[in-house]
């Protein structure tokens, strides 16, 4: 457009391409909102899924201490309690402790949720104001500091990497207005006009094209002088935006600011990938290593029943030998 | 160390998933001719794919904006060259006007072509730019004729205004590099682009020399002709040498900002290509491997799964 300022056609492109800017800035935050939603979702699923299994396993320590008590055997009751706090731990970091008669106790952010039979108290989501959900005791109203588990790695996520994007496209999109309005509403448009923003709204999510100007595109304010529509120094100042670095990003450009933006969203995404790479592997080394002390071996046990197989037919076989002495013996006497 | 027997399946699982993973990754790279796909890809390419994506678009606008000017600069050019025509003529007339075998018949004449000379010069100098429909010697006030006449009885102009202002417009054809190819109609400052038909730094006024000739043809004043019409005609004639020159100046640098333009955006595509697009032979040997490593694995995997001393026992 600083070539052909008076251009109808230059300025309807240049409002196209502005429409198509904010309307890319409304869809990123429309997305992001949309990720953080889900993120809360799930933090909310986890805690009922959380208390189920707290449920779950003061049931079990109930059936557990009265099976030992009256002296039977309750292994597939333990074996069962501890899929359960398997489940338990990869929502959250739990502390467990073993209770009286076989049952354990469990603690989660310092709170002891499960004593014995009893469920202490419960887990519930809670809004600290901003929207975004931290966890408590239901009862107690306690909140609690996790360190780990999914219901960790999701608020990490929703406060850390996804809130940082957002505040980066939110300041970009607040800079990118500002600058441009603040060089627009200096020029004059085709008639004279002078004053009007290009841009409306204040971040990612409000920002869009003055109405006006898309409506006329003659009120597009490229010139410098009320009596000269040809001047084209205000599209000029507006081009050179795109190349000047801002105080408000950094001291980068506003592409500059973007790419940047991508680059630590990618960073962020490549490190949590590597995490989960090396994470996972640990979890398969100790998971063999618990299966080489706790696991079934199929030929180790059936070389233990076929040793036990044989000492059995050792043992029958010396029953039948000693039968059949004993049968020769007894028959010796009454002939 | 002891094995457990379901710590196969899960071992083979995560060998499976792995391997599947690598080939999904390498195939859609192959298939697709980026390596870049996602930032978690490589954030550091991808950071610079999108830096060098917004050079290159600026570079695009860079040149596009020269081949604006540049068309300008051909019509400015045109307009010059009609314009030295007519001055040059002008320069004969006033040159043969003084002969003393002239008589005011013949003067007269001479003043007949010189009217036809000022309304060629106007005309000239209210051409518009055909690509915007702006006039071109307007400065930036460019949507009204530049020159309007005052004619006197007898239809001939006896006076122009000029109803446009000194400015230019500047426009970006490089990285902190402007230019204009724009030439005002008049300049009546000490300063800043000379005037096309009056400009106070050269003492060029075209269309009031041509007139002030017009009138000493007319009323046979012959030494104002040889004296101050001739030295005033000079001085557009040097006017007009001037923004010829300049033009062809100015075309120059659009020619040579037009092939840094060129040659920044061919860079940047081979920067874009380096940084963002597979190199399909080291993704295929690379897919070739992961291939066999799959098959190997599900090969090994499945043999060593159906077996068990469960199998010897009869």
């Amino acid at each position: 457009m600083a070539t052909s300022p008076t251009s109808v056609s230059a300025r309807q492109a240049l409002l196209g391409q502005a429409q198509t800017v904010a309307a890319s800035f409304n869809n990123i935050n429309s997305q992001l909102n949309s990720a953080n939603a889900s993120l809360n979702a799930s933090l909310g699923s986890d805690v009922t899924s959380a208390n189920q299994l707290l449920t779950q396993i003061a049931t079990l320590n109930s059936q557990i201490t009265t099976a030992q008590g009256s002296g039977g055997n309750a292994n597939d009751l333990r074996d069962e309690r501890e899929q359960d706090l398997e489940n338990l731990s990869q929502l959250t970091n739990v502390t467990t402790s073993s209770g009286a008669n076989g049952a354990v106790n469990v603690t989660i952010g310092g709170q002891s949720l499960v004593s014995g039979n009893t469920v202490n108290d419960t887990l519930q989501t809670y809004d600290p104001g901003n929207g975004n959900l931290l966890v408590q005791t239901a009862t107690g109203k306690v909140n609690l500091t996790l360190t780990g588990g999914s219901m960790q790695g999701t608020i990490d996520a929703r406060d850390g990497t996804l809130a940082t994007l957002q505040s980066s496209m939110n300041t970009l999109a607040s800079t990118l207005i500002t600058q441009v309005n603040n060089v627009h509403s200096a020029g004059f448009g085709l008639t004279g006009t002078t004053g009007n923003s290009f841009f409306n709204g204040t971040n990612a999510s409000s920002i869009t094209v003055n109405q006006a100007l898309v409506d006329n595109p003659a009120l597009i304010q490229a010139s410098g002088s009320a009596s000269a529509s040809g001047d084209n120094s205000v599209a000029l100042q507006l081009a050179q935006l795109g190349t000047s670095t801002q105080a408000g990003l950094n001291n980068q450009t506003v592409t500059g600011s973007y790419s940047s933006s991508v680059a630590s969203l990618g960073n962020a995404l490549d490190n949590a990938n590597t995490q989960v790479s090396n994470q996972t592997a640990v979890t398969n080394m100790l998971t063999t290593q618990r299966g080489s002390i706790s696991g079934v071996n199929i030929d180790q046990e059936m070389t233990n029943m076929m040793t036990y197989q044989q000492a059995y037919q050792a043992s029958a076989q010396l029953v039948t030998t000693v039968n059949t002495l004993l049968s020769d013996t007894l028959a010796m006497k009454t002939s | 160390m002891r094995i457990a027997s379901s710590a196969y399946t899960d071992s083979m699982l995560n060998q499976f998933n792995s391997l599947a993973s690598k080939q999904y990754t390498l195939q859609n790279q192959a298939s697709t001719g980026l390596s870049v796909q996602a930032p978690s890809d490589n954030p550091v390419a991808m950071q610079n794919t999108l830096n060098y994506l917004a050079d290159n678009s600026t570079q695009q606008q860079y040149s596009a904006n020269i081949a604006t000017l540049q068309s300008r600069a051909t019509s400015i050019d045109g307009v010059l060259q009609s314009l030295q025509t007519v001055s040059s003529r002008a320069g004969e007339i006033a040159t043969a006007a003084v002969s003393s075998t002239n008589s005011q018949s013949d003067l007269n004449n001479y003043a007949d072509e010189v009217n036809q000379l000022i309304n060629q010069v106007v005309s000239a100098a209210n051409t518009k730019d055909p690509s915007t429909g702006q006039y071109l010697f307007g400065g930036t006030a460019s949507n009204q004729p530049p020159f309007t006449t005052t004619t006197d009885a007898s239809g001939h102009v006896s006076a122009v205004t000029y109803n446009g202002n000194s400015s230019v417009n500047q426009a970006q054809i490089g990285t902190n590099l402007t230019t204009t190819v724009d030439i005002p109609g008049v300049n009546s400052g000490t300063s800043g682009a000379h005037g096309l038909i009056t400009d106070n730094q050269s003492g060029a006024d075209f269309i009031n020399h041509l007139i002030a000739l017009r009138n000493d043809l007319q009323s046979g004043t012959t030494a104002a002709i040889s004296g101050t019409d001739s030295g005033n005609l000079q001085k557009d004639e040097n006017n007009l040498a001037y923004q010829v020159a300049n033009n062809g100046v100015q075309q120059n640098q659009l020619t040579a900002a037009a092939t840094l333009a060129t040659s920044s955006t061919q860079s940047l595509n081979t920067m874009i290509s380096n940084a963002s697009s597979a190199d399909l032979v080291t993704t295929m040997m690379q897919l070739s491997q992961t291939q066999t490593a799959y098959q190997a694995a599900l090969e090994s995997g499945s043999k060593i799964m159906q077996l068990s001393l469960l199998n010897y026992i009869h």
